[in-house]
């Protein structure tokens, strides 16, 4: 009896958590327009999606911002990971403090920081003031991944690679990148799912006429729903399901390497 | 033999404690020179500023009349065996062994037969594509020796590398590389805290104590004249005692003279008198020097282990003959075996 109340407290909490994304991939296949009631089943809003422009943009712009945001900050995350690990003491603490306060630091702040930054530098809102959102904001998440790798490293292991000839830019390529590589790779997904799901910075820090995926989603809302909104949110959902098991293959693999 | 390192008068401190204080040092070409000393007394240390991981504070590291002080480590004709092995994990064992020629751009068909040729030397072969990480600690060693060797280094630091091995293997690993040392013919400088490891393996051992060169000599030479009574008792067990230097081949202790074979101390100096267990004999009342009661008796295994109290202080004794506790036996120390020690001398200090 106990097992079976177990087995319907786990049933109901994952139903309250699935149960609207479920209901939204069903009704991305409705014919009709409404969410209500169930027309029968048709691709009608996936081809109208594919068709739509303002949605294709805003697509691009998504996966444009993320790809090049995640790409620079990956590299600015890594080498500060590097620079700040050899540390020690009240000044590693400092550096990690402020590495973590825009991680905690709710994003509306951030986002009105960085608008009113923007405005008092005379910068043009647009695809590069997105992108340079983008990559301050998902940088610290990248060395919060990063950093316990490096921690992990023996430091007679960069010594070894130095004592057998590497100067010390060989020792980083040949030895410490791939060493922290596993910390590389998902400091880098996350940067990416983070740029790609982020609405609030991408809302104050963009210019008209370049939307990303939640925006346009949002600014659409505010029209009237548009079922092709159900079709889009599958995909992501598709899609970020993927990522998400991407991101943990590696994990298992390294799990059976140890045993 | 030529000098082929030398450090002159090398200071080296971390936050304000000074690990080395004006250490000089010269070490030959080809020879098997051992650090000795506690943890903590800056053998390591000795051997990273040879390696080019730190720099000293003052004084100079000399390598074939050259000033490499400043030299970074990777342009240092010496390679090193880290305590830990420091295996790529991400390599397998051929590339492992073939980094340090990859680094030096050598065609990968001249790098193959230098490689096998490695793992020929440590006992290896057919081992080219495990993963590192599938290695026991011996072999993993074994591994790091021969990415090491495989540069052609002048010099090899070995900072403890048996110390994380089990007994039987670290046994089995000393000749190994005393053989790999003799087949080469290169410089070792190896570190431990193991005074048995030192005394098998050396040619030449340089004793350590905070920081100080406290001896370097021979193993038998450290071994049997130990310069003062740190390097005694850290050097096998010894009976220390107080004693007055009357004159030449006079000394007292324990309460009554003795005859040795020690000159040149000043009148009636105080002295360390140091006396191996091994050399206090257990005799017949008739040739006895002192009396005293055996206290314990413990088997070790080759000899028992005793000791005796005396009116004065107890002797730790080795015999192959065991005594009953309690008895009363007479003790005599040939004059050759009394080692009469200048209080806190140095290796060094006759020269001032």
């Amino acid at each position: 009896m106990s097992r079976f109340l177990k087995r319907l407290y786990l049933f109901l909490i994952y139903g309250f958590l699935y149960a609207p994304i479920l209901v939204l991939i069903i009704f991305s296949f409705n014919e009709g327009r409404t969410r209500g009631s169930w027309d029968g089943f048709s691709l009608v809003w996936y081809r109208r999606l594919v068709r739509d422009r303002e949605i294709l943009s805003a697509v691009y712009h998504s996966l444009l911002v993320a790809s090049i945001s995640t790409i620079v900050s990956t590299i600015i995350g890594v080498l500060g990971a590097i620079g700040i690990s050899p540390y020690r003491g009240k000044l590693k603490r400092a550096i990690l403090g402020m590495n973590q306060i825009p991680v905690l630091n709710p994003d509306i702040v951030m986002a009105v920081g960085l608008m009113v930054f923007y405005r008092s530098l005379g910068l043009d809102f647009g695809l590069l003031s997105l992108i340079l959102s983008h990559i301050a904001f998902t940088v610290p998440y990248v060395v919060l991944s990063v950093l316990p790798k490096l921690k992990q490293m023996p430091s007679s292991l960069p010594e070894a690679a130095m004592d057998l000839g590497a100067t010390p830019a060989q020792t980083l390529w040949k030895v410490v990148i791939p060493y922290i590589k596993p910390g590389i790779i998902s400091g880098a997904l996350m940067a990416f799912t983070l740029s790609i799901d982020d609405f609030v910075i991408s809302f104050f820090t963009t210019g008209s006429g370049v939307d990303t995926i939640s925006t346009l989603v949002y600014s659409m809302a505010r029209r009237g729903i548009n079922p092709e909104i159900n079709a889009l949110s599958a995909i992501m959902f598709v899609v970020v399901l993927l990522l998400l098991v991407i991101m943990n293959l590696p994990k298992e693999k390294s799990a059976q390497e140890g045993r | 033999m030529a000098t082929q390192i030398e450090l002159r008068d090398i200071v080296k401190s971390f936050d304000n404690h000074r690990v080395l204080d004006q250490i000089n040092l010269e070490i030959e070409e080809d020879e098997f020179l051992t650090i000795l000393g506690p943890s903590g007394c800056g053998k390591t240390t000795i051997l990273r500023l040879i390696g080019g991981f730190e720099s000293p504070d003052r004084g100079q590291v000399i390598f074939d009349g050259q000033d490499i002080t400043g030299l970074p480590a990777y342009k240092r004709p010496v390679n090193t065996l880290f305590q830990k092995y420091s295996l790529f994990p991400h390599l397998n064992v051929y590339d492992n062994v073939a980094f340090g020629l990859r680094i030096k751009k050598i065609p990968e068909n001249e790098i193959k037969p230098r490689v096998e040729e490695m793992l020929r030397l440590v006992n290896l072969r057919g081992f080219e594509n495990r993963g590192v990480e599938s290695l026991s600690g011996g072999q993993q060693q074994r591994i790091a020796m021969a990415r090491a060797l495989i540069n052609r280094p002048e010099v090899l630091l070995l900072d403890e590398p048996l110390g994380a091995l089990d007994l039987k293997l670290r046994k089995d690993m000393q000749s190994e590389l005393k053989r790999i040392q003799k087949e080469l013919g290169i410089t070792f400088i190896f570190v431990t805290h193991d005074q048995e490891e030192a005394l098998t393996l050396s040619d030449r051992i340089i004793v350590l104590n905070e920081g100080v060169i406290q001896q370097i000599g021979t193993p038998i030479d450290i071994y049997n004249e130990p310069i003062n009574s740190f390097v005694a008792d850290f050097i096998g067990e010894s009976n220390i005692l107080e004693g007055i230097m009357h004159r030449d081949y006079d000394v007292s202790f324990s309460g009554r003279n003795f005859v040795c074979v020690d000159e040149d101390f000043y009148p009636d100096e105080a002295v360390d008198v140091v006396i191996r267990p091994e050399d206090v004999e257990i005799v017949s009342n008739g040739k006895a020097q002192l009396h005293g009661q055996v206290v314990s008796c413990i088997f070790m295994g080759v000899h028992y282990e005793m000791l005796v109290s005396t009116d004065h202080e107890e002797y730790l004794i080795h015999s192959t003959v065991p005594r009953e506790i309690g008895e009363r036996v007479g003790l005599f120390i040939e004059p050759e075996n009394i080692h009469i020690m200048r209080k806190g001398e140095v290796e060094g200090d006759e020269d001032l």
